[in-house]
């Protein structure tokens, strides 16, 4: 019987032992397998997101919230900014700004946000159209996927929106029905949580609601009236359409009055000095607020990264307990079984026997923790994404497979080996004379 | 023939203790007893003859090869090939069963597995129903029996037992000495028994005396 097929039987004939050592040792490989799933995944959607935006403008405040509202869309918007504030970024003869995109937020349909903007919006994020086709009049809409799943709108459609960002019946515009007219294919970015119509539309939402507010204080007000305002409002963005093409930068910059959120900037080149230093000159030129993303992400992370450094260091912690388990188990099964290795000696098995015979007991303990482990977080990480997809909207999954995983499982290898070292070193040099008698 | 010959072999142990040894002279097939008092070095002989250790000066040969100038994985495979042993204590590997146990002394000494002859053995021990239990499971008897067939199966040209009888009453004793000599005589190995139990005297030819006359 080889030195392999002994080893497997050897670990087999102490289940207790064996159970032990593979729970200690999967437990820490599934905490930390977990954490490179987890923290895989959470990087991968703040990076997809990113869409190589390489600024974002809005009101002045917090610059983590500019970026969190306008970027990934689960914080409120830091204000308002008027066109004519922002109309030298708006300028497609900009020397140093490749695109702006601008954003205009405040109402949600089912907690899905409706984002005023242009073509340039889906271009970030590199989407395509699966049904229909993009928003051309005002008040048309193009969803992402998962509005599409979650809501079951489909082409065609019609619904009312609510102000604000969570859905509330008594805030809802009545008087506007938005028109579904085309569905994006999935990104796994944001904009599959999205609602995309022209900017105007927003313009025109809010400002019915403004104007009905003010001719009524009432809720019940007269119909004929609100359906005017609409036509009136309507017409406004379609005379400017003869002579710029419809949600253009163009067509922006005739309404300085109006309002929008945010701009999404991206450089000509990332490098130049004047990119640099756009940041530091809007912040202290201007009225708006410019943040990076991928600095305030950056930060984001290492605030959150104490968090995950902790549980870092209990499976730190586990695996080295789960070493010194190995260890301790091999170095008592060689000592309660010397007889046995000495008869092994005796019957004409080389020392490279004995040795490989250990070593092979710490490698296959280690193999199996590691399987035992890798499944748990994977089940795990499945779980967790039921919750976090109902609660956050994130689409996180279980069933991936990363290539740092089989960096952990040659750690966990070398883990068991290392483990087995000391012992298999101490039976394979130990005097079989000696041992033999006492026996 | 000389199976195994010891020429002014000295040990010396490591805390300094040397012992000398008489020459000895064992001919193929001459069932040979090693007697002395405990204490007078018989476990020492048996390891030097069983290539377990290399002796502090002289001459060890055994089966033609001669043991002092081989280096410890040569000894080992020697020792695989050439010598089977049976020890006062029987061990054996405890996640195994019968007949593994057995089949892995033909495995370390570089041969081929060979279950219809491992089964043959122990069916000329009567043990044969007792194949596929553990070896913690077995009564002494039945043990020593199993450690027998164990020392056999490789097919060794000597087989060393020591001390196989000295907690056995005088049937046993008897019968144990039986056992190893038919079954030694079977594979024509020779057989040399280390003891100090006088019973055995009347039972073998040959002696090697240790004791310091």
């Amino acid at each position: 019987m080889n030195a392999f097929r002994l080893a497997i039987r050897n670990i087999l004939d102490k289940p207790l032992n064996l159970l032990l050592s593979i729970i200690l040792f999967a437990l820490g490989v599934g905490l930390i397998n977990f954490l490179i799933l987890f923290n895989h995944q959470l990087k991968d959607k703040f990076e997809s997101n990113l869409a190589e935006i390489d600024l974002v403008l809005g009101a002045k405040g917090s610059p983590l919230q500019l970026i969190l509202c306008n970027m990934y869309h689960i914080d409120n918007p830091t204000g308002n900014i008027k066109i004519g504030d922002a109309k030298p970024f708006l300028n497609p003869k900009h020397p140093i700004i490749a695109s702006a995109v601008p954003l205009s937020l405040g109402d949600n349909y089912k907690n899905f946000r409706i984002v005023g903007t242009n073509y340039g919006f889906t271009e970030l994020y590199k989407a395509k159209i699966a049904q229909g086709k993009l928003w051309e009049a005002p008040l048309e809409v193009t969803i992402g996927q998962q509005v599409a799943d979650e809501t079951n709108l489909k082409i065609g459609d019609t619904f009312t929106s609510s102000h604000g960002f969570t859905d509330d019946v008594d805030l809802a515009h009545d008087h506007n029905a938005f028109k579904v007219v085309g569905i994006l294919a999935p990104t796994g970015a944001v904009i599959d949580q999205l609602i995309m119509t022209q900017t105007s539309t927003i313009w025109q939402v809010h400002k019915h609601e403004e104007e009905t507010t003010q001719t009524s204080a009432e809720e019940e007000h007269d119909h004929a009236e609100g359906e005017e305002h609409d036509h009136d409002h309507i017409e406004e963005p379609q005379k400017e359409v003869s002579t710029f093409p419809l949600g253009s930068n163009e067509e922006l910059l005739t309404h300085p009055e109006e309002s929008i959120t945010s701009i999404l900037v991206k450089y000509k080149s990332r490098t130049s000095f004047q990119a640099l230093n756009m940041p530091r000159m809007v912040n202290e030129n201007t009225s708006l607020q410019a943040a990076a993303p991928a600095y305030e992400i950056n930060k984001l992370v290492d605030m959150v990264g104490v968090g995950t450094d902790g549980i870092k260091a209990i499976a730190y912690l586990i695996g080295f307990v789960s070493a010194l388990s190995i260890f301790i188990s091999l170095y008592r099964a060689m000592r309660d079984r010397k007889y046995e290795l000495a008869l092994i000696r005796v019957m004409g098995g080389k020392r490279s026997y004995i040795f490989n015979l250990i070593l092979l007991e710490g490698f296959l303990l280690a193999l199996i923790g590691w399987t035992v482990g890798t499944i748990l977080s994977h089940v795990s990480m499945e779980i967790m994404a039921g919750y976090l997809k109902s609660d956050f909207r994130y689409s996180f999954s279980g069933w991936i497979w990363l290539k740092e995983e089989w960096f952990l499982l040659a750690i966990s290898l070398f883990i068991g080996v290392l483990s087995a070292l000391i012992p298999a070193l101490s039976a394979a040099k130990r005097d079989i004379n000696e041992v033999l008698d006492k026996g | 023939m000389t199976i195994i010959s010891f020429e002014d072999v000295t040990f010396s142990y490591q805390a300094g203790q040397s012992l000398q040894f008489p020459d000895v002279n064992i001919q193929k097939g001459n069932t040979t007893l090693v007697l002395g008092q405990s204490g007078v070095g018989k476990t020492t002989c048996l390891h030097l003859m069983a290539g377990l250790m290399k002796p502090k000066s002289g001459s060890i040969v055994i089966n033609g090869s001669s043991i002092a100038q081989m280096t410890q994985s040569e000894l080992d495979a020697f020792r695989g090939k050439n010598v089977g042993v049976i020890f006062q204590q029987n061990h054996f590997i405890g996640a195994l069963n019968v007949l593994e146990n057995i089949e892995m002394s033909q495995y370390l000494s570089g041969g081929k597995k060979d279950s219809v002859f491992c089964k043959e053995l122990l069916k000329r021990l009567d043990i044969s129903d007792k194949w596929n239990k553990k070896t913690t499971a077995l009564s002494q008897g039945e043990r020593q029996r199993v450690a027998i067939a164990r020392s056999l199966a490789a097919r060794p040209p000597i087989i060393l037992a020591d001390e196989p009888t000295s907690a056995l009453d005088d049937t046993n004793t008897t019968e144990v000495f039986k056992l190893l000599k038919d079954q030694a005589d079977f594979l024509g190995s020779t057989l040399v028994i280390v003891t100090h139990d006088n019973r055995l005297k009347d039972l073998v030819p040959h002696h090697i005396n240790l004791n310091k006359s």
